[in-house]
């Protein structure tokens, strides 16, 4: 039972540290040109784009039921008028960014963990390396320079949707006008909302990563690896999220925003 | 190729409408803290500011004109609040302004209201500083409805016990019920209302009277009427008036002599408060009281005198014949 244990520490603490090293060898291979710029617009179409439906239309189905929910609430206290301020709020500080980051997670970090553990366990990435090119630079590299890209942008965009969804959620029971709506948003969004919570974004984009090519690359034990991969790339993105995010508001709080 | 071209274009237009929200959003949000348009700096010395923050509104005549740019203690008594007042607003702003700490509603967050002051100051300009003013305190309003609401009780206690008294047996509402007060209130308002018939009857009466003598009817409206008399009058005030200046004169003199008698020196003070003279005219009374009986007896024993004793005796048969 404590060997078990034991073995699982050492598990994950070589998990651990192996990713700060693929984290840091990315910061090394990151910045040196010369850039794989048309797989980085490849990836960014894949891990930003096709995303986006499911994004959007997760982001409008929580503008929506945040604002239903959060109703009664507040018109117990007869403050059912901050209700668009309470939730663009919500919205926009963590709502947003943490279900934008789950999603990706899910669809991005799965199909990256599976997509290069294919590749490993077909030695299509050894190929590379015997071909000259560097695989780290042309998969991994462009890959997670797409997701820090992209997830703040899909962060953004659910943001707008889930506040529209928020107005509907609101006219669905009392009449609002779109001018008052908006003018309630922007009285109580402030930008030490917004910035935090993009900073926080490109976090969880690099996160998910990271952790998705380190799955990829290390995946082992053939096509039964290839599952394992993804399925582990989705875990460990996810819980890193939940992380990230408590560090965040920890750090957010220090430095007086919250 | 053109599989990738398309991808491209949609990758393009995604990353651009990401953009445009970004920024247009940040825009928004900078446009409401006044970032992007022309402002002065003005500020205000409060006690306390209740719970106000940097990038808090500042409200001027109900209508958002700035916002909070920051907050600095400078004693243990001064706050100081720097406002960032959007240019436009502030030129109808003057320098009399009063600033106060209130509050957007019972659970809104706070702000700094401006009030107009008399309008005799300029418009505000940059560095101007305001007077400030003592806002709502929340506690403070919290307290007095407490003490309301214990006056309410109190109120609604005695109310309850007054109810219920009146509704007890005896009360009100037995009054209205009873037949026989009633019939007592319905006798009393015919009784009014009769004194009210006799009333009016003996007005018209006395108004009767009063123009029957102006018309000169009866002794008295004759007499009233009668200008003989009237004249016979005016001759005896006429009399009067010139008898009274001889009076005057006279009542003037009995004064003056009054005065002098009791003047010091004068008979009446003489008599009055002078007490040796009192005193001497005491012993002059009781010298003559003395004499005269010593008199008396003198001349008791000169009746029985031989010489006057026929005189005596004659005189007493005189007096029997009368």
């Amino acid at each position: 039972m404590a060997a078990g244990t034991w073995n699982d520490a050492r598990t994950m603490l070589a998990e651990i540290g192996g990713l700060s090293r693929f984290t840091g060898r990315f910061f090394r291979e990151a910045f040196r040109p010369r850039f794989e710029w048309g797989e980085l617009l490849q990836r960014s179409y894949v891990n930003g784009y096709l995303s986006f439906p499911l994004v959007g239309i997760t982001a409008f189905i929580m503008g929506i039921v945040l604002t239903v929910q959060s109703r009664p609430t507040l018109a117990r206290f007869g403050a059912e008028a901050m209700l668009p301020s309470m939730v663009a709020i919500s919205v926009v500080r963590e709502i947003a960014p943490v279900i934008t980051a789950l999603i990706c997670a899910g669809k991005i970090g799965s199909s990256m963990g599976a997509e290069l553990g294919s590749m490993r366990v077909t030695e299509q990435i050894d190929a590379m390396e015997v071909s000259g090119t560097n695989p780290f630079r042309y998969l991994a590299v462009t890959r997670i320079w797409s997701t820090v890209l992209m997830v703040p942008l899909l962060v953004v965009m659910a943001d707008a949707i889930a506040i529209w969804a928020c107005f509907i959620g609101v006219n669905m029971q009392r009449s609002v006008s779109w001018a008052l709506f908006q003018q309630q948003v922007l009285d109580a969004v402030v930008f030490s909302d917004v910035v935090p919570a993009l900073i926080k974004s490109v976090f969880f984009g690099l996160a998910i990563g990271v952790v998705g090519c380190y799955k990829g690359f290390h995946t082992e034990k053939g096509t039964a690896g290839v599952g394992q991969a993804a399925h582990s790339a989705v875990v460990t993105a996810s819980l890193l999220v939940f992380i990230i995010d408590l560090v965040a508001v920890q750090v957010t709080g220090i430095l007086g925003f919250n | 190729m053109a599989s990738e071209n398309t991808r491209s274009i949609k990758l393009g237009a995604f990353v651009l409408v990401g953009l445009i929200l970004l920024l247009g959003g940040l825009y928004l949000l900078g446009t409401k803290r006044d970032l992007f348009s022309h402002t002065l700096m003005v500020s205000a010395r409060f006690t306390e500011v209740n719970g106000l923050r940097t990038g808090d509104n500042v409200r001027y005549a109900g209508i958002d004109v700035g916002t909070v740019k920051g907050i600095r203690i400078l004693s243990d008594t001064v706050v100081l609040v720097t406002m960032l007042v959007r240019a436009d607003e502030a030129r109808h702003i003057r320098t009399d302004a009063v600033a106060r700490i209130a509050s957007d509603g019972l659970m809104g967050s706070k702000l700094v209201a401006l009030e107009a002051g008399d309008g005799s100051g300029g418009p505000i300009a940059e560095g101007a500083e305001l007077h400030s003013l003592h806002g709502l305190d929340t506690d403070a309003m919290l307290r007095t409805l407490s003490r309301s609401n214990d006056n309410l009780v109190a109120i609604t206690t005695d109310l309850r016990a007054l109810t219920h008294g009146l509704n007890a047996e005896g009360g009100l509402p037995a009054l209205f019920k009873d037949t026989v007060l009633v019939q007592d209130v319905r006798a009393a308002v015919a009784d009014a209302a009769a004194t009210a018939a006799n009333a009016r009857d003996l007005t018209a009466r006395v108004d009767r009277l009063v123009q029957g003598l102006q018309a000169g009817q009866g002794a008295l409206g004759a007499l009233l009427a009668d200008t003989a008399t009237d004249r016979r009058f005016r001759d005896l005030v006429t009399a009067l008036q010139q008898a009274a200046g001889p009076l005057l004169h006279a009542s003037a003199e009995l004064d003056r002599f009054t005065t002098g008698l009791h003047a010091p020196g004068g008979l009446g003070h003489v008599l009055v408060d002078d007490t040796a003279v009192t005193q001497g005219l005491r012993r002059v009374v009781a010298n003559l009281d003395t004499s005269s009986a010593t008199l008396n007896e003198d001349l008791r024993a000169l009746q029985r005198n031989w010489f006057f004793r026929r005189y005596f005796k004659e005189k007493e048969k005189e007096k029997e014949k009368r």
